[in-house]
């Protein structure tokens, strides 16, 4: 039975020898190559619209969780400081007390001369004498820097 | 093995002139020996002149196959877009691991037996066109007025013959005729082994030869 088998063998081996002629008119229609090519053509045409389509899909809902993020953290923000506003006043109270400013201390009268004297006067007849004192002594270094600053 | 391909020089023989490239050439790098499996996703990534040099290449003997399946020319023509419409549509998810020749012969094969279950029959017989008649003969025979009867004749035996056939040694007979494939491809496309495709095939061929030899005989 080998000879059968050879034969056929053969025949595989040259592909196509029995009724086949090298080239074929058979060919499908262009109307049909036309279509083919244009469904090819639209198909990735397409795709890029999509593709770039898709960005926006996860872009929108990522563009809204950090708009919610934003109007909470403000939302938050502005409703904190009205709870806790008491305390610190408080303590931007009480900070300037404990400080040792003296600036913040002086007292209006030494802004005019006259009126300094007269409150100098005015703690003399009320006994205070102390306080009558350093006031004089303090009008004297004032008075006496003003004198000699500029001139000399 | 690592190749490069020049996309316009891949064009077959036979390729129609309005398939000859027109663009400068691009050139893609080639990973394993099927060029059409790298034309294929070359075109999956959005290059359309891959398409074209795939499709130029395969469009004969696709249709050549079809026409000779469902033996109508109309019937044929959808089937050859509806392959291609497939091979459109799966481009994403194609993986070379198999010839890109399989693939395509596999989504016809498969087209063609859809066909056949929606209009519940196979087509039964001969009706293939004339253009078969060319295939009877040697080529240098082409062209005396006696070789064009002979060819005739040849044609209507063929076409006889070929319709005889029962359907799946018509179905292997056409794949090794049209496809080029190997005889563990057709097994493949057709889903059966290897060597019941073959004996198939013999069957089928030993039935062509005897009704051919049976028609020449006085």
């Amino acid at each position: 039975m080998s000879g059968p088998d050879d034969e056929f063998d053969d025949f595989l081996s040259r592909r196509r020898p029995l009724f086949r002629r090298p080239v074929d008119d058979l060919q499908p229609p262009e109307e049909v190559d036309r279509v083919v090519l244009r469904r090819a053509r639209e198909a990735i045409e397409i795709e890029r619209p999509q593709r770039a389509f898709r960005g926006a899909n996860w872009g929108a809902p990522l563009a809204i969780a950090a708009t919610l993020l934003v109007v909470f953290t403000v939302v938050l923000h502005f409703m904190q400081p009205s709870k806790v506003l008491p305390e610190v006043s408080v303590q931007q109270v009480a900070q300037p007390v404990a400080a040792p400013a003296a600036p913040a201390t002086t007292p209006t009268w030494r802004g005019d001369s006259q009126a300094w004297l007269a409150q100098i006067e005015k703690l003399r007849a009320e006994g205070r004498d102390a306080e009558a004192d350093a006031e004089l002594a303090a009008y004297k270094r004032e008075h006496r820097a003003l004198a000699v600053g500029p001139d000399r | 093995m690592n190749a490069t391909l020049t996309i316009d020089g891949v064009t077959s023989p036979d390729t129609p002139a309005r398939f000859a490239p027109r663009k400068p050439a691009r050139r893609v790098e080639l990973v394993s020996d099927d060029e059409d499996a790298q034309l294929m996703l070359a075109y999956a990534s959005g290059e359309m002149r891959a398409f074209e040099t795939l499709y130029s290449r395969h469009r004969a003997a696709l249709y050549r196959y079809l026409v000779r399946q469902a033996r109508d020319g109309e019937i044929a023509n959808d089937l050859f877009q509806e392959v291609w419409s497939r091979v459109i549509a799966n481009r994403a998810r194609y993986e070379p691991r198999a010839k890109f020749r399989t693939f395509l012969f596999t989504l016809a094969y498969n087209c063609f037996i859809d066909h056949c279950r929606r209009v519940k029959a196979r087509p039964g017989g001969p009706a293939i066109e004339d253009a078969d008649a060319a295939d009877l003969l040697p080529a240098d025979e082409g062209g005396r007025p006696e070789a064009v009867l002979q060819r005739d004749e040849c044609s209507q035996r063929y076409r006889a013959a070929l319709a005889t056939l029962p359907p799946e040694q018509r179905d292997v007979y056409l794949l090794h005729e049209e496809s080029d494939l190997s005889l563990e491809e057709i097994a493949r496309v057709t889903g059966v082994g290897a060597e019941t495709a073959k004996s198939r095939l013999r069957y089928a061929v030993g039935k062509l030869k005897a009704a051919l030899a049976a028609a020449e005989s006085p």
